[in-house]
C-alpha cells in the first residue's frame, strides 16, 4: 500500500496516457484540439512549477519561455523555409542560448521582487516588439506553420502531442526526484543555509530557470503545430499569469497540480470566453478566489486536513444535536 | 612565523560601515585543532569579524587565509567547500525537511552531486546520513519533519550538518544561545568530542564566560572592533585590562 501511495503520481499518468489515447479512436476533432490545448497547458504549468514550486521563484514573464517556443519555430518554418525537423531542433538551441542569458540577468539579483519583475520585463519588451515588427506577424500573428511531417493530420498531431507531452511530463516526473529537484527546493526553503552548506545558489537557480524554459518551448512549439501559427497570446504576460493561476489553484507542491489547474484554467477560458464579454473579469474572479481562499491549492495537503476537519466538526454537531 | 602549523589567519581585517569601524585592523592565528573563542561585550565586532572570515561581508581591508591560500573575495559557498563551516547564532535549518533530509543535502553538496538530474531512490544516501547523525546523537529523530523538534534538537541538527561536509574548521557563533545551561554543556562537549575524533579546529563566539573558560584552549578578546588582547584561559584569566573592561573586575 505504502508503495502504491509512493508511486501513486506515476499510475495517475499513466491512466491518462490511457485514457488520451483512447480519445484519439473516438473523439471529435474539435474535441481532441480541446484536449490538446488543455495537456500542452499542462505540460506549460509543469514547466512553471519547477522554478515557482520547487525553487520558490516567482517569473511573471513564463510567457517569453513558450513564445520563444512558438515564435522561433513559426519563422524558421515560415520566414526561412528550414525543414520543420531542424527547425525543432534550431528552437531548442535558441531558447537554450536565451534562457541562460537572460536567466543570468535574472539570477544574479538575489531581489526575488526584481526577478520578478524584471521577467515580466522581458516578456513585455519581447511582446511589443513582436507587435510591432511585420516579420514577426504584428497583430495577426504568423500563419501557415507547417506541422511535422510525421503529424500533418489532425488526428496524427493528436497522437504526437500526446507521447511529446507524455514524454516531457515523465521526464519532469524523474527530475523532480533527483538530487538536483531536492537541492533546488532547499535554496527555496533557506537561501542562506543552502550557501553555507556549499550551494552555489546563482547556478542551481540557473540551471532551474533553463530547464523550466526549456519544457515551456515544447509547449510553444506544440501549440504553434496544433494551430498552424503562432500568435502574439504566446508571448504575452496575461499567458505568464494564466500559468501561475493553474500552479497555484491546482497545487505547487503536487506533481499533478499544476495539470488540474491547467485543466481548470483552460475549460473555464473557453468555456467563458463562448459565452462572455468578461471573461477577464471572472479570471480575475477565480485568481482572488485561489489566492484568498486556497493557497495551497486544490491538491494541496493542508486543504484536505481543513476539509476533513471541518467535515469531522459538522458530524460531530449533527450528532450533538441529534443526541 | 610558521604559517604552515595556522588553519586560518586574519592580516589587517578591517570592516567600515560609514564612518563606523565595526572591525579594526584585526589579525589573528588559529593553529590546527585548537578550540579558539572570541570574547568581548556586544558591539565589540565578534559576529561581523566571523561574516568577515567566511567572506559573508567583504572587508574594507585585510586578508584571510585558510590553510594558507587567500581567501578574500570568494563567495561563501566555495570556501564551505574549502573546508570551513559556520553554524549560526540563529539556528539555520530546513525546516520543511525532515532530520535526515537535512543532513543528506549537505552531504549530496559534499560529493559534487548537487547538480545531478538522475532520478534516485528516497533512501539514497542513508547508511552515511545515518552515520552522522549517529555521531551526534540524534539518529533516532531522523524521520522528524525538522520545524517539530525541540531547539536543543534543531541546534545539534545544525552541527550535524555542518559536519556532514568534514569541514577542517568549524565557526560557530554563540552555540550555547538560547539553550538550557545543562544542555549547553552537553553541547559543548559533543563538539570538542568531535574536534578530538575528526582533527577538526574550532572557532566560537561565546557571552557564557563557563563556557569558555571550560572548553576554550585559547581566548581573543575584542573591545569596539580592536583586539584587546589573546591567550590561554588561565592568561585572560588574570589580564588587568581585560578584567576591568569585560569581566567586571
Amino acid at each position: 500500500m505504502k508503495k502504491l501511495r509512493e508511486r501513486s503520481d506515476l499510475l495517475v499518468g499513466i491512466v491518462l496516457m490511457l485514457v488520451l489515447v483512447a480519445f484519439s479512436f473516438t473523439g471529435s476533432v474539435s474535441f481532441k484540439h480541446l484536449v490538446m490545448k488543455i495537456i500542452i497547458m499542462g505540460l506549460f504549468a509543469l514547466s512553471l512549477n519547477i522554478q515557482s514550486g520547487w525553487g520558490g521563484l516567482r517569473p511573471l514573464g513564463h510567457g517569453l519561455m513558450f513564445g520563444l517556443g512558438a515564435y522561433t519555430y513559426a519563422i524558421t518554418t515560415v520566414r526561412m523555409g528550414m525543414n520543420p525537423y531542424l527547425a525543432v531542433l534550431v528552437t531548442f538551441v535558441f531558447t537554450t542560448l536565451v534562457a541562460l542569458f537572460l536567466g543570468y540577468l535574472l539570477v544574479r539579483k538575489s531581489d526575488d521582487l526584481a526577478f520578478s519583475f524584471l521577467s515580466m520585463g522581458f516578456c513585455t519588451l519581447t511582446y511589443t516588439i513582436i507587435l510591432k515588427t511585420s516579420y514577426l506577424g504584428v497583430d495577426a500573428g504568423i500563419s501557415g506553420v507547417p506541422r511535422l511531417p510525421i503529424a500533418a493530420s489532425d488526428n496524427a498531431v493528436y497522437v504526437m502531442t500526446i507521447l511529446v507531452v507524455g514524454v516531457a511530463v515523465l521526464l519532469i516526473y524523474l527530475l523532480s526526484k533527483s538530487r538536483f529537484s531536492w537541492i533546488f527546493r532547499a535554496v527555496r526553503e533557506n537561501k542562506e543555509k543552502a550557501t553555507c552548506i556549499g550551494v552555489d545558489i546563482v547556478r542551481v537557480q540557473l540551471m532551474g530557470y533553463v530547464i523550466s524554459g526549456l519544457f515551456a518551448c515544447v509547449a510553444g512549439m506544440l501549440y504553434t503545430m496544433k494551430n498552424n501559427g503562432a500568435y502574439t497570446y504566446s508571448c504575452s504576460v496575461q499567458l505568464s499569469m494564466e500559468a501561475l493561476i493553474m500552479c497555484l489553484l491546482g497545487g505547487m507542491n503536487n506533481f499533478w497540480g499544476p495539470v488540474l489547474g491547467a485543466t481548470i484554467v483552460t475549460l473555464f477560458n473557453t468555456q467563458v470566453t463562448n459565452s462572455t464579454i468578461y471573461a477577464n473579469f471572472w479570471l480575475g474572479i477565480l485568481t482572488l478566489f485561489v489566492v484568498m481562499f486556497m493557497q495551497g491549492g486544490i491538491l494541496d495537503e493542508g486543504l484536505h486536513d481543513q476539509i476533513r476537519g471541518l467535515l469531522a466538526k459538522l458530524n460531530r454537531k449533527g450528532t450533538e444535536k441529534h443526541e | 612565523m610558521n604559517e604552515e602549523k595556522y588553519i586560518l589567519r586574519t592580516e589587517g581585517l578591517t570592516k567600515n560601515f560609514g564612518s563606523l569601524r565595526a572591525v579594526d585592523d584585526i589579525s589573528i592565528n588559529v593553529p590546527y585543532g585548537q578550540m579558539r573563542a572570541v570574547i568581548g561585550p556586544n558591539g565589540a565586532g565578534k559576529s561581523t569579524l566571523m561574516n568577515l572570515i567566511i567572506q559573508k561581508t567583504p572587508p574594507s581591508a585585510g586578508k584571510v587565509f585558510l590553510m594558507d591560500k587567500e581567501i578574500s573575495g570568494i563567495p561563501t559557498h566555495t570556501i564551505s567547500n574549502m573546508g570551513m563551516s559556520k553554524c549560526f547564532q540563529i539556528t539555520q535549518v530546513f525546516t520543511a525537511l525532515t532530520v535526515f533530509e537535512n543532513v543528506r543535502m549537505s552531504l549530496i553538496v559534499d560529493r559534487k552531486k548537487a547538480f545531478n538530474v538522475l532520478p534516485v531512490s528516497k533512501n539514497h544516501l542513508r547508511e552515511e546520513t545515518m552515520e552522522v547523525l549517529k555521531l551526534i546523537g540524534i539518529a533516532d529523530l531522523a524521520d522528524e519533519v525538522v520545524k517539530n523538534l525541540s531547539y536543543g534538537d534543531q541546534r545539534r541538527l545544525e552541527i550535524a550538518i555542518t559536519l556532514a561536509k568534514k569541514p577542517k574548521l568549524m565557526i560557530l557563533d554563540e552555540p550555547a544561545a538560547g539553550v538550557a545551561r545543562k544542555e549547553s554543556y552537553v553541547l559543548m562537549d559533543l563538539v570538542r568530542e568531535l574536534r578530538d575524533k575528526l582533527d577538526m579546529t574550532m572557532l566560537f563566539i561565546e557571552h557564557d564566560m563557563d563556557i569558555v573558560w571550560n572548553y576554550a584552549d585559547e581566548i581573543t578578546v575584542m573591545n569596539l572592533g580592536q583586539f584587546v588582547a589573546s591567550g590561554t584561559p588561565e592568561e585572560i584569566r588574570h589580564n588587568e585590562f581585560v578584567q576591568k573592561a569585560y569581566l567586571g573586575g
